[in-house]
């Protein structure tokens, strides 16, 4: 038993962190954005990351590391995409990168045409979420016939919607929904569209929970990314900055909240590792252990976002600054999958772990 | 990164739960004084004779040799098999988690001999005399002192916060034996014979109302100087390397049982009704809570198994024991405030501090879980100082 990366993962993780480095420079990432001020929307029908860029991911094996090599992947686990996961996170990448892994898993398990270049990256993939109109509205349904209202996170390009929610994981195509209205979105890089779907019989399925747990781990990994990116990031200042003539991380309310930051950062990064291994190894707690690092990885990453913007003070509230990123990236990621209190209630309701 | 066990572990695991299950005790632990004593260190015995003291000792020292993942496995077991008592709250626990560790680590083969055999084996009992009326988060500014005559320290000042002193046979004592030298240079850590003439022990009644607690007063008490583990002026150090043991795995049992104190409390919401008939799980707010406070103790088992992965790298417990300390801290005393929400009016009958469906009395006992030990504030010093590398106050 042993909770710390081999060195072969921590080589996958390097080569992720600084081929992220170099797509998405953290000091051009206006280049990105699809929200302009005061709530404009720019380029809405241009993908995020271009095509090459994408493919180019795809090449390295992004979009693949934990599919069997049976099915064309590159036969890794779901432990090596959760250090993928966790530098999209760090790094607030653009990207439906969950989205694109999650289609091509599907597509492969239903041996669709699409498969292989779903998870070479030629063919795209968008995220859906269930988002119920209000007013009394039908909630959306996920499954052989999937209908209603979602919000599709980076509709531009993508053939396919991933949808996954209650257990159910669907792909259904681009060209079976009815595109409604497209969003200022609060994550400026991730651009949305409100679609609705009625009736759709998806191109593939799958109702046994593995592809929703998949998911959830996935985004869990993204949300610890943020905790530990942000607490560095304070950290970082806080020894640089200097008030009263001392780095303001000298002083206890400062340095206090950067403790509390890392708490949470290695709580949501262990308790995610945990749960993906426990999906690998097919253990029967790998339900609650996966609601659970959600819960903590979501409360971490919230958390921490919120309180780097804290700890740089005046700076921390301008554009400029990247700390903003990670909060709209963490409000994102919370609300990518399901809901906290959604992941709290499927949480309480998991059988007694055997420890 | 993996889960497994290996064949070994799961053959000690599979051993353990045998073993619980004929040999723990059914009786209930006695609160206070010679019965307790005499309860914790017959317990004690009976481990030593099964061979399940000192699990991760060296054998040299009459332990198993094991590693941290079988004393995890053990804890683990130990919860599982609805004990009739709480594993940590043992006057034991000193002996075994403080002072021998420290002795092992700097101690001399001859104080090795003399005090680890009889740990294990449930012949004596330790206490902690650290803290001190002006010397608590400063540790380092205690003022008892330690003057060298001849072949002996004479031990003159006043300890506090010390548990089980009215029953402890030895103490790991910190004096100040070089009042000329900087604070942290001039202690030394000592073991202390609690039945030495001119130390006076006085109880102190806590908040849980609960009198396992005292302050110790010394009055020229002579010890020997061979009873000084380390070198004379270099207590700090050793002292440090025993908090690191007591900030790195000593608490895992702790640990442990929370997650089985979570699940105690799901149940409680489960079957207990409100004022209006409604189950008290059916509360959203305090479902909420009750799946955060699953989330979490399923993480601090995470956090806990990253740092013995850590720690078999490194070779000893590291400054990341504090992260884990503080968590833990804050997280046993949420789960008896979410226990004190659940419980309705029976929140207002006062239980013993320890026990099954027990709620109130761990309550008021939970609040030492963010003081003992360095409060969770000294906690985050540590991690903000020694783990992120942020700098130190202005002196």
């Amino acid at each position: 038993m042993d909770l710390l990366p081999t060195d072969e993962q921590d080589e996958i993780a390097g080569t992720v962190r600084s081929a992220l480095g170099a797509a998405f420079p953290m000091a051009e990432r206006d280049r990105f954005d699809r929200t302009g001020p005061d709530g404009t929307m720019t380029a809405v029908d241009d993908p995020v990351v271009d095509d090459a860029t994408w493919a180019g991911f795809g090449e390295l094996g992004w979009f693949s590391l934990g599919l069997a090599e049976a099915h064309g992947g590159v036969g890794y686990g779901l432990a090596e995409e959760v250090l993928l996961a966790e530098e999209l996170g760090r790094q607030a990448a653009p990207g439906p990168f969950v989205a694109q892994i999650l289609a091509a898993r599907l597509a492969a398990a239903a041996h669709l045409d699409d498969a292989p270049a779903l998870a070479a990256g030629g063919v795209r993939a968008a995220w859906g979420e269930p988002a119920p109109a209000g007013n009394g509205s039908q909630p959306a349904t996920v499954g052989d016939r999937t209908s209603g209202e979602f919000l599709v996170q980076h509709p531009a390009g993508a053939s396919w919607i991933v949808i996954a929610a209650g257990g159910s994981a669907v792909l259904v195509s681009a060209e079976d929904v009815e595109a409604m209205t497209p969003l200022a979105s609060l994550d400026p890089p991730t651009p949305m569209h409100r679609v609705r779907a009625r009736a759709v019989i998806p191109g593939a399925s799958d109702t046994t929970g593995a592809s929703t747990a998949w998911a959830t781990t996935l985004v869990a990994a993204q949300l610890g990314g943020v905790a530990e990116a942000t607490c560095a990031m304070s950290v970082d200042y806080a020894k640089e900055r200097q008030q009263f003539g001392q780095p303001i991380g000298s002083f206890q309310a400062v340095k206090h909240r950067c403790a509390d930051m890392a708490g949470r950062a290695e709580a949501a990064i262990t308790q995610t590792r945990w749960a993906a291994l426990s999906v690998d190894g097919g253990l029967a707690d790998a339900g609650f252990e996966v609601a659970a690092a959600r819960v903590v990885a979501t409360r971490a990453a919230v958390s921490n976002a919120e309180v780097n913007v804290q700890n740089h003070g005046g700076i921390g509230f301008t554009w400029e600054h990247p700390a903003h990123r990670f909060v709209t990236r963490a409000r994102l990621l919370e609300l990518t999958g399901g809901s906290l209190a959604d992941h709290q209630a499927l949480l309480l309701d998991a059988p007694t772990p055997a420890a | 990164m993996d889960l497994e066990f290996t064949a070994e572990e799961q053959r000690f695991r599979e051993e353990a739960r045998t073993w619980l299950r004929e040999n723990l005790p059914t009786d209930t632990r006695p609160p206070m004084g010679q019965p307790m004593r005499e309860f914790d260190l017959a317990w004690q015995q009976t481990l030593f004779a099964g061979g399940w003291a000192g699990i991760n000792w060296p054998t040299d020292y009459g332990g198993r040799g094991l590693s941290d993942i079988e004393q995890m496995i053990w804890y683990t077991e130990f919860a599982r098999a609805d004990p009739p008592f709480t594993l940590n709250n043992s006057c034991t626990f000193v002996g075994n988690n403080h002072g021998g560790p420290t002795i092992m680590a700097s101690g001399s083969a001859e104080q090795k001999a003399a005090y680890l055999p009889s740990i294990l084996r449930g012949e004596v009992v330790w206490c902690q005399g650290f803290s001190e009326p002006n010397a608590g988060s400063d540790l380092a500014g205690l003022a008892t002192k330690g003057v060298v005559d001849g072949d002996e320290l004479v031990v003159t000042g006043q300890k506090i916060w010390t548990s089980y002193a009215d029953v402890a046979d030895l103490q790991e004592l910190l004096v100040r034996t070089d009042p000329a030298a900087p604070k942290h240079k001039g202690i030394s850590w000592v073991v202390c014979d609690m039945n030495t003439p001119g130390i006076e022990v006085r109880p102190i009644d806590t908040m849980a109302h609960h009198t396992d607690f005292a302050e110790v007063f010394y009055d020229e008490v002579r010890i020997p100087l061979a009873n000084v583990v380390g070198e004379l002026n270099d207590g700090w150090r050793v002292a440090m390397s025993t908090l690191s043991f007591e900030r790195g795995t000593a608490f895992m049992a702790d640990q442990i049982e929370l997650a089985a104190t979570v699940e105690a409390l799901i149940e409680e919401a489960r079957t207990r009704s409100d004022a209006r008939g409604r189950f008290r799980i059916d509360d959203d707010e305090i479902a909420r809570r009750l799946a955060t406070a699953r989330a979490e103790v399923a993480a601090l088992r995470s956090m806990t198994v990253a740092g013995i992965s850590r720690t078999r790298r490194s070779g000893m417990p590291g400054p990341e024991g504090s992260l884990i300390r503080a968590f833990h801290g804050e997280l046993h005393q949420r789960v008896y405030a979410l226990g004190m929400d659940i419980l309705g009016t029976d929140a207002l009958a006062l239980t013993p501090i320890d026990g099954d469906g027990n709620w109130t009395g761990p309550y008021l006992q939970s609040f030492a879980y963010t003081i003992g030990g360095g409060t969770t504030d000294i906690q985050r010093n540590i991690v903000g100082e020694r783990v992120l590398g942020l700098p130190r106050p202005p002196r």
